[in-house]
């Protein structure tokens, strides 16, 4: 087709939403990051005093910490399981459907109505995971900074897993038959199928997995929002930042906050994809 | 299909052990939408009691109806029924719009603007809410809903790939007759495309509608009055209320997350398969 300029016209609301709502915030977050705007009164160019004053910044380093730590465990886990899990159900066996339409679920609710409901499962003297464990009266998962990695942990792996679950059970349809088939007459057992053929061939979604995964789990806000108001160690950069801003007042200091924040995740992306080259397989 | 199994004798109990570990994991799915609607059915008794009563003693509805009555549950549905169903006819609009353009239209720095625009999505949402929030209030636009509408409207990325990577499947022959037939741009978009991208809005109907459903921090930092609440924003308000009658926050929640849950029910396939269709060649 010729060149259509009418493209320009059908793009451009979109072009225009994204102008207006994601790149001109982001310059005049930049532009925020270097004064001590507050919520009300004036504002002053600080240079970079926001960012060095980061450093002696408790809080933040503390929520950086249990953001990075929780998305450390997060991720490892919710791309581990929700492959095991996609494993297990894939020969097909009646009642396959039915379960796979369960395992779905978890992903239906909304962070903040899952998140009220582990309030009670996080209890410390009647909540059922201390019920479970046996750690009635003990373990204080809202109530202990030890324990509010852990707790975030395991709500975002049974909340997200259906999300990776489902990018699991496709990629495991592509896996070529023939080569399968020829491994066994060759006499592989189940381990080396797994690991030498089908983890392999699955190799883009993981990386897929990998880096959406990571990138959600860094961001996570509602969780301490809704679990315990980010105390007793649950808040997370994101929530210490919307704090900053919209309880504290301090535009500046907030922006460049959020502004160091992304920089910390685009670094963690860029490992990530150079990383890629060394272990993805396309097209194997 | 290959089969998870080992090879020689031991296959029944390999099936005996993979069946425990799938029902156990169909338990812990289930544990807390049980929990959910055991504690939500609670009157008169303490959801605190040990070991934990999974038949309530006289189930009732009495929480619902208070939270629905005293609380006004059902005005925050209403409010997030209203942003959402906005928020996912522009959706659909732009994102159809635009994302033929990108699959099919020839138009000077096409790809590259294409790219940018992805490029610019993956930087995080935090960066952008103070300076969105001193826009908004320039606007005078605080406290009411187009915060929560327009921005997700205009710019949901994953709508526009949906929609592109679809177009790539409609045959050119489609646009080439109706072009020889002397229909224009406008014409072949709206009379032939469109038609034929019902699947695909679909699918961004659902990933927007459940996206715009369950968005809490927007409407956090824009909604000032109470009565303008969505569904996400009165379950944290909830929280700090109902401090000592958690079953009245799990009804409050059981509300919250029905309307979505009937939904899935109802269209399992087309959920599935919308959250598969982002997955698409990484």
């Amino acid at each position: 087709m010729k060149n259509n300029k009418i493209g320009y016209l059908f793009i451009s609301p979109y072009v225009f939403g994204i102008l207006a709502f994601s790149v001109f915030p982001i310059l005049f977050n930049i532009y925020l990051s270097l004064t001590n705007k507050k919520f009300i009164g004036s504002s002053e160019y600080i240079g970079l005093t926001n960012f060095t004053n980061l450093f002696n910044d408790n809080f933040f380093i503390s929520s950086l910490r249990t953001t990075l730590l929780f998305a450390l465990f997060a991720t490892s886990l919710l791309t581990v399981i929700p492959l095991m899990i996609a494993l297990l159900i894939h020969d097909n066996f009646p009642g396959r459907q039915f379960f796979r339409s369960l395992y779905f679920m978890p992903i239906i609710m909304s962070a903040p109505a899952i998140a009220a409901i582990f309030i009670f499962i996080y209890d410390r003297d009647y909540g059922l995971l201390n019920q479970f464990l046996g750690l009635l009266g003990k373990a204080a998962w809202l109530g202990n900074e030890a324990l509010a990695v852990p707790s975030l942990v395991i709500l975002a792996v049974w909340h997200q897993t259906p999300v990776n679950f489902v990018l699991y059970v496709a990629a495991l349809q592509d896996v070529p038959e023939d080569i399968i088939e020829a491994s066994v007459i060759d006499g592989a057992g189940l381990i080396k199928k797994i690991f030498y053929i089908v983890l392999p061939t699955i190799t883009p979604t993981i990386f897929l997995i990998l880096v959406t995964t990571v990138t959600f789990q860094m961001q996570q806000f509602a969780y301490p929002a809704i679990l315990n108001g980010g105390r007793f160690g649950t808040a997370t950069l994101s929530y210490y930042i919307y704090q900053t801003g919209f309880e504290f007042g301090k535009f500046g200091y907030s922006s460049a906050m959020s502004l160091f924040f992304s920089l910390i995740i685009f670094a963690i992306m860029l490992v990530q994809w150079n990383m890629k080259k060394k272990w993805v397989h396309y097209n194997s | 299909m290959f089969s998870i199994n080992f090879n020689k004798k031991n296959t029944v109990i390999f099936i005996f052990f993979k069946s425990i570990l799938i029902i156990s994991w169909a338990v812990v799915v289930l544990l807390p939408f049980i929990i959910l609607l055991s504690g939500a059915l609670k009157v008169n008794e303490s959801i605190y009691s040990l070991p934990f009563r999974w038949i309530p003693k006289n189930p009732s509805f009495d929480n619902f109806i208070y939270v629905i009555k005293e609380f006004k549950m059902l005005n925050y549905v209403f409010n997030s029924i209203v942003v959402m169903s906005l928020t996912v006819a522009l959706q659909s609009c732009v994102c159809s719009l635009a994302g033929y353009s990108f699959a099919r239209l020839n138009f000077k720095g096409r790809d590259k603007i294409f790219l940018m625009c992805m490029f610019v999505m993956m930087i995080p949402y935090t960066t952008s809410i103070i300076p969105l929030f001193i826009m908004m209030n320039k606007l005078k636009w605080i406290n009411t809903f187009l915060p929560l509408i327009l921005p997700q409207g205009l710019t949901y990325a994953y709508g526009v790939f949906i929609i592109r990577q679809f177009c790539t499947y409609i045959p050119n022959s489609y646009e080439e007759s109706a072009f020889i037939d002397g229909a224009n741009q406008f014409e072949i978009f709206f009379h032939i495309i469109l038609p034929l991208l019902k699947p695909a809005l679909v699918s961004v109907a659902i990933l927007g509608g459940i996206g715009s459903w369950n968005d809490f921090m927007a409407p956090l930092i824009y909604l000032q009055d109470q009565s303008k609440y969505t569904t996400q924003i009165a379950l944290r308000f909830f929280t700090g209320q109902f401090t000592s009658d958690y079953p009245k926050l799990l009804a409050a929640v059981a509300i919250a997350v029905l309307p979505v849950l009937a939904l899935y029910f109802m269209l399992q396939k087309l959920f599935i398969s919308s959250y598969m269709s982002v997955g698409i060649k990484g």
